[in-house]
Order: structure tokens, then C-alpha cells, then sequence
């Protein structure tokens, strides 16, 4: 049953990053108007540590399809692992 | 509500690492004490639906977004310690990926949406379901809860860097209060739509004392 429901939880990310997130909404979320309103989005920083997709844009390709498609299949693939990775360090590592 | 580079003072950044460290290291221990390894996948594949989710900012009022934060539905399907680590992950992948949230400030984010939004709002849903015996207003309450406490505490460590008046109390729970709507909504469509297809993928133990799930 496991693996039934989680490639199914898969495919629905997946569906996720490919139907809705192109059509996701580019106005700022609650923290930022609050910065804007309030003053302090001045002391916003990036700090360019080797991030592959600043903002979620994959600024190589011209499609503004694949722009934000690219980046979140990405990072559905990377998380799944990720996670999965630090659940089994967690439940076999001896401390 | 990822808190960016910048925006903390040094010794709230600190603090909320080492917060968010501690609770990091009380939840691992208890994960390592009961997981289910076969249920390792299930997590993985929560974590990454959380992470798509959160791409999907939906427009509220004012020209502002908000979008799914999931901490509610991580530790319904994974206890709130694994909760934490489901949120943890998003969170990590997020600011060294994609540039969401800063790096400074990840301890403080990860402090705001896992352990206060997945880990304590999972008690907030036991004690909900125990003293209402409804699942659908447990759900939507918890959840929107998350949201707005959330906000609360994100509010509080601007506040404490330094970088707002005390307005951004109201600022940040009044937006959130708003954006939480469409967190309790989602959520609960969520856990429906996956309670009818496979209702044992919630942890057993979620809905004691509650009605419905046993």
C-alpha cells in the first residue's frame, strides 16, 4: 500500500509544479507588504551562496513555461530526497 | 512568510538557531525512538507535495498573496516530531536552492513554520478533536491557527531585531489572519481527499480521542 500512495502523492507534486504553480499568484505574500508597508524591506540582503534557482527562476531558458517548471521539478525531486535522506540519518545514525 | 537575509538582528538570529537546534535534536530523538521505516518514503513524498504547494501563491486581499504552509497536515500524517523534520526539509531546500528565506535567518524560520507550525499546532489539533469531538473544525482551527502564530512569532523577531515598531504585531496576525482561510481550506480538502483514498496513512495515534478515524 506504501508505494502505491506515495507514487501517487508524487505524481500529484508533480501535477502541482506543471498545472497550478505557472498560473500562482506574483503579488508579494503577507511578510513582504508588511516590509513594504512598514520600511524594513530596505535591509532585505541576498547572499550569493551557489543558489541554483534565485526566486525559483531558471534564468537559462527563454519559455516563461519552463522558467518556473524547471526549477520546481527540481525541487520536488530535491526535497523528496532530501527528506528521505534525513528520516533514514535519523533513524539509523547512533548518537 | 520566509524571513530573508538581513532582516534579523544577530543575536535573533542566534537564538532562534539555537532554538530551533534544540527543538531539532528533542524531536530527533523521539522520531529515532518510534519511526516506522516503511513509512520513510511517505514523508519524503509529504515534504516534496509541501514544497510544490508552496509554489502556488494564491492572491487575498490588498495585493497580497499567501500560500499552503502545510505544517497541520505534515504532522497529521507524520506525529509532530516527524512534522518538524517534513518542514525542516522544505525550509532547507528552500533557502539553499531557491533563495527563499535567508540562510541568517533559517533557524528563525525553521523556529516559525516547523516547530511552532507543524510540531506545537499538532497539540493544538489533539486537544481540539478531544474537547470539540469534530474533526473538519479541528482541522480548519489548527490549522489556521498555524498560520497566524506563525506570523505571530515572525512578527516578534522583526520586532526584537530592531527593524519595526510594535506594528508589525497587527500587521503581520492581520494579513495572516486572512491568508489562514486559505490554509484551513487547502488543509482540510487535503486530508479529506487523502483520508478517502487511504485513510491509515494518518498516523494512528493523531486522531485518539477524536471520532472519526478509528
Amino acid at each position: 500500500m506504501n508505494r502505491k500512495i506515495v507514487t501517487a502523492m508524487f505524481i500529484v507534486s508533480l501535477l502541482v509544479v506543471l498545472i497550478l504553480a505557472p498560473f500562482a499568484s506574483p503579488l508579494p505574500d503577507g511578510l513582504e507588504k508588511v516590509a513594504e508597508k512598514l520600511g524594513f524591506s530596505k535591509f532585505e540582503k541576498q547572499y550569493p551562496i551557489s543558489f541554483l534557482f534565485p526566486d525559483y527562476e531558471a534564468v537559462f531558458v527563454n519559455s516563461p513555461y519552463l522558467k518556473v517548471v524547471l526549477p520546481g521539478l527540481f525541487g520536488v525531486a530535491v526535497t523528496f530526497a532530501f527528506t528521505t535522506g534525513l528520516y533514514l540519518i535519523i533513524s539509523r545514525v547512533k548518537i | 512568510m520566509h524571513i530573508p537575509d538581513g532582516y534579523l538582528s544577530a543575536p535573533v538570529a542566534i537564538g532562534t538557531y539555537l532554538l530551533s537546534g534544540a527543538a531539532g535534536a528533542f524531536a530527533s530523538k523521539k522520531v529515532k525512538e518510534a519511526v516506522d521505516e516503511q513509512k520513510i518514503p511517505l514523508y519524503g513524498v509529504t515534504a516534496a507535495f509541501v514544497f510544490a504547494a508552496q509554489m502556488v501563491n494564491f492572491p487575498v486581499v490588498g495585493g497580497t498573496s499567501g500560500h499552503l504552509l502545510g505544517g497541520l497536515l505534515a504532522s497529521l500524517i507524520a506525529g509532530p516530531y516527524g512534522g518538524f523534520f517534513i518542514m525542516a526539509s522544505v525550509l532547507i531546500v528552500q533557502a539553499l536552492v531557491f533563495a527563499d528565506g535567508g540562510i541568517t535567518a533559517l533557524g528563525a524560520n525553521i523556529f516559525n513554520m516547523a516547530f511552532i507550525g507543524s510540531t506545537l499546532v499538532y497539540f493544538v489539533f489533539r486537544f481540539l478533536i478531544k474537547s470539540t469531538k469534530n474533526e473538519t473544525i479541528s482541522i480548519l482551527l489548527a490549522a489556521w491557527l498555524s498560520v497566524v502564530v506563525s506570523a505571530i512569532a515572525c512578527a516578534a523577531e522583526l520586532w526584537l531585531s530592531g527593524r519595526s515598531s510594535f506594528l508589525v504585531f497587527p500587521a503581520m496576525a492581520g494579513i495572516h489572519a486572512i491568508i489562514g482561510v486559505g490554509e484551513a481550506v487547502i488543509t482540510l480538502g487535503i486530508v479529506q481527499a487523502l483520508k478517502s483514498f487511504r485513510p491509515e496513512i494518518f498516523s494512528a495515534s493523531t486522531y485518539r480521542g477524536g471520532v472519526s478515524s478509528e
